[in-house]
């Protein structure tokens, strides 16, 4: 747990951070957001000290870090720059147990160490162990920083803009790849980023700072349905209600969906149907093939009032293209409800089986929080 | 470029020091069968440059370049043992043109293989090491005896050695002290701004003084301290002579020392030492592991300028008494007798070019892998 009591720096008449106070829980994820020049970079560096506070007090797990000797302090904590910053004249590996042989471990453990890290990262230890830092890529780079960063095990981390010089692409890339592997590592991380949408991804609580202070400190979902006030509203732009969509996960919202197999389409169209389910078709396997879709002899509403019987006909779906994971979040369900003009989407497993559906009405319900 | 060098003129013989030499061709010397088996090794290398890319003809150029010197050589020895008689025992032959061209193309053509061979740096070194080595065999067994600057030297035996070693121990001196003052000053200019630029004024203004004229201006300060205070006088310090000679060329090869460690510094970027800081090490792990590793190959080549610029300005030390090989040189230059002056300079290139490339290896040995444009 990282605390902050009225922390302040200054220099000479500048004040970069402006009496700041905030608490990270042991296992969050918290990120710093705000524009440039707001204090973001200053606000990490105190923690470990690359900054001492001009007053306040800041503490991890209840001591305070003024009291600490600073080189085992920050070994204590992992640290990714921007810029990465990795040693040009060292291997791969060398880089990655930098720490573990600032404390003394044996060669042979510490590379051991990296080969794990390097696996943990997704990077193939026999391929990658022995580059060099020139010879690495923006993103491999920025993954090897991170590797390092965790190489001696620390319970805390320091990420200032982790992701930030690569493409989106590959930063959507990276920023997955840190979810799985803090949901694995349970550290406690402040993380530095001017980029909102990756602060909504990965985030358990957002700290949004202005001029050197903190102006709301909330979940993410809280931000973009409650700012505090016009500054944060502005920071967060109009379409908040659409990504505050992102916070909530399709799991958490599948109905039970009307599905039927292929042969039975002809029977079901003779039946009596009087409200208008969305009835999902079934092909061999249970693998979704289509939607059914009223047809009518007359034109549409006049031929429904009558009490005319409805007839129904299979429109083909692709699953790919319609369906949404279980995992996948609120806004890609309504990207793809918009994309298809249905009333829902399908969830599927990883088969294309149907597990359940996701109704337009959920989401508007859920939209009515935003303010 | 070899087959003009063939037709041009080889030798020459005088038959005493200061008499007017006669020039001869490699054709008209007498020689049998040397002149051919030169014809033929420069013919190959005519081919082989004809004969495209390749580590194969590499390797052959760098084969074909070793074995035209070392063809070169022996004819010239053996031109001087025809040429110098029972009938002239004051006579002397020296190599002219044609020589010189030949063993210039030795150079281009070694050189311009190595220059982009992916070879280890010791292998580079040691077929580069491999020309001046023939050289040592050849006077060692006694066979350019008959050559001027041979005898040149056979007459000055023990002046010769005694002043090879003055000559570099005013050198290494010299380069020893700029290290010593060097670094510090260059670790100062970049750690503390202001003094960056009074530094740099001072180290280059020397620079831009004449050596002659900067010997000159030792005498007289030094030879006003020496009056002054015994004690200096008591430890050797006067207007001239070794003193004065050390503390110019100190001062003129503090400029690449200085100039380098500066730079080596301030390229190590800004990230490396947060990174370096931020994970925890200490004041001296940070020098250990990150400045020193960065810095060392490059103030490293600033101590090799260094010590190139110092043996060749040590020269001018001789015109103030303090010694070295610049003593045959102006020697030489003072009764008119060219191949005492050659026989000054030639050691003097051969220790500034031995020194260079040993250098040269050692940086390429100190730099760290990550840093080599080309790894091995
Ligand atoms: N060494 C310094 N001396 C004076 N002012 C400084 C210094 N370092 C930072 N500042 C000021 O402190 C403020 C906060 O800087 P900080 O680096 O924390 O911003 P940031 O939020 O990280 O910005 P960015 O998103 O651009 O990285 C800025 O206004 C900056 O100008
Ligand atoms: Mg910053």
């Amino acid at each position: 747990m990282i605390e902050f009591t009225g922390v302040s720096k200054r220099y000479g008449d500048t004040v970069a951070v402006d009496s700041i106070s905030l608490r990270v829980e042991a296992g969050e994820v918290c990120v710093l957001i705000g524009p440039s020049g707001c204090g973001k970079t200053t606000t990490l560096k105190m923690v470990n000290r690359m900054l001492n506070a001009s007053s306040g007090v800041i503490t991890i797990d209840g001591r305070d870090v003024a009291s600490l000797p600073v080189e085992q302090l920050r070994r204590s904590i992992g640290y990714v720059i921007q810029s990465v910053g990795l040693l040009p004249h060292l291997s791969v590996r060398d880089n990655i147990a930098i720490v573990p042989r600032l404390n003394g471990v044996d060669r042979r453990t510490r590379y051991k160490r990296a080969d794990e890290l390097l696996d943990l990262i997704g990077l193939d230890p026999a391929q990658y162990r022995l580059k060099y830092p020139h010879e690495l890529s923006g993103g491999e780079a920025q993954r090897i920083g991170v590797a390092r960063a965790l190489a001696a095990d620390p319970p805390i981390l320091l990420m200032d803009e982790p992701f930030g010089a690569v493409d989106p692409l590959n930063r959507e890339v990276l920023q997955t790849e840190f979810l799985r592997l803090q949901r694995a590592l349970k550290k406690t991380v402040m993380f530095v980023t001017h980029d909102l949408d990756e602060a909504i991804r990965i985030a358990d609580t957002v700290i949004l700072i202005k001029d050197g202070r903190i102006v709301q400190h909330a979940t993410p979902e809280q931000i973009l349905a409650r700012p505090r006030d016009q500054f944060v509203r502005d920071f967060v732009g109009k379409d908040r209600a659409l990504k505050r969509l992102s916070c909530f996960a399709v799991r958490d919202y599948i109905r039970q969906a009307r599905q039927i197999s292929q042969q039975d389409v002809a029977a079901y169209s003779n039946g009596e149907h009087d409200e208008e389910p969305v009835v999902w078709v079934n092909g061999p396997a249970g693998v979704l093939v289509g939607v059914l879709q009223r047809i009518t002899a007359q034109s549409g509403a006049a031929a429904l009032s009558a009490g005319a019987r409805a007839s129904f006909r299979m429109i083909s779906l692709k699953p790919e293209d319609v369906g949404v994971a279980p995992m996948s979040s609120m806004k890609e369900a309504l990207s793809r409800l918009l994309g298809q003009g249905m009333r829902a989407v399908p969830v599927l497993d990883e088969r294309n089986c149907i597990i359940g559906e996701v109704r337009l009405p959920d989401i508007e319900e859920l939209n009515q929080a935003v303010l | 470029m070899g087959g003009v060098a063939l037709l041009l003129p080889f030798i020459e013989f005088k038959p005493n020091r200061v008499a007017e030499g006669e020039a001869f061709h490699l054709w008209s010397i007498g020689l049998t069968w040397e002149p051919w088996l030169l014809a033929a090794i420069v013919l190959t290398a005519l081919l082989l440059g004809l004969s495209g890319e390749g580590p194969r003809v590499r390797a052959g150029k760098v084969a074909v370049g070793i074995a035209l010197f070392a063809a070169t050589l022996p004819a010239a020895l053996r031109a001087g043992l025809i040429l110098v008689t029972d009938q002239t025992p004051f006579g002397r032959v020296g190599p002219v043109s044609g020589f010189w061209v030949l063993v210039l193309a030795t150079f281009l053509i070694v050189e311009g293989s190595l220059r982009t061979a992916r070879y280890s740096p010791l292998l580079k070194g040691a077929i580069r090491a491999l020309p001046p080595t023939i050289v040592i065999l050849a006077l060692a067994t006694g066979g350019l005896d008959s050559f001027a600057m041979v005898q040149e030297y056979v007459n000055r035996a023990d002046r010769f050695s005694q002043e090879l070693v003055t000559h570099l121990r005013l050198a290494a001196g010299a380069v020893l002290a700029a290290v010593t003052a060097g670094v510090p000053l260059g670790l100062l200019a970049w750690k503390r701004r202001a003094f960056e630029r009074p530094v740099f004024a001072a180290v280059n203004t020397i620079q831009t003084v004449p050596s002659l004229a900067l010997f000159g201006l030792m005498i007289a300060p030094l030879a006003l301290l020496s009056r002054q205070f015994p004690l200096l006088r008591a430890m050797g310090v006067q207007g001239i002579g070794t003193a004065p000679a050390l503390i110019a060329l100190t001062l003129y090869a503090l400029l690449p020392i200085v100039r380098n460690t500066y730079t080596s510094l301030s390229v190590i970027p800004d990230a490396v030492i947060e990174a370096g800081s931020g994970m925890g090490m200490n004041r001296y792990q940070l020098l250990r592991l990150v400045e020193a590793p960065l810095s060392i190959p490059i103030i490293l080549s600033g101590i090799r300028t260094s010590v190139v610029q110092a043996i060749g300005n040590t020269t001018v030390a001789a015109l103030i008494g303090a010694g070295g090989l610049g003593v045959f040189v102006f020697q030489g230059l003072g009764q008119a007798a060219p191949d005492l002056i050659v026989m000054g300079v030639i050691p003097i290139i051969v220790l500034a070019v031995l020194v260079d490339r040993g250098l040269a290896v050692l940086i390429a040995l100190v730099t760290p892998a990550g840093l080599r444009k080309d790894p091995p």
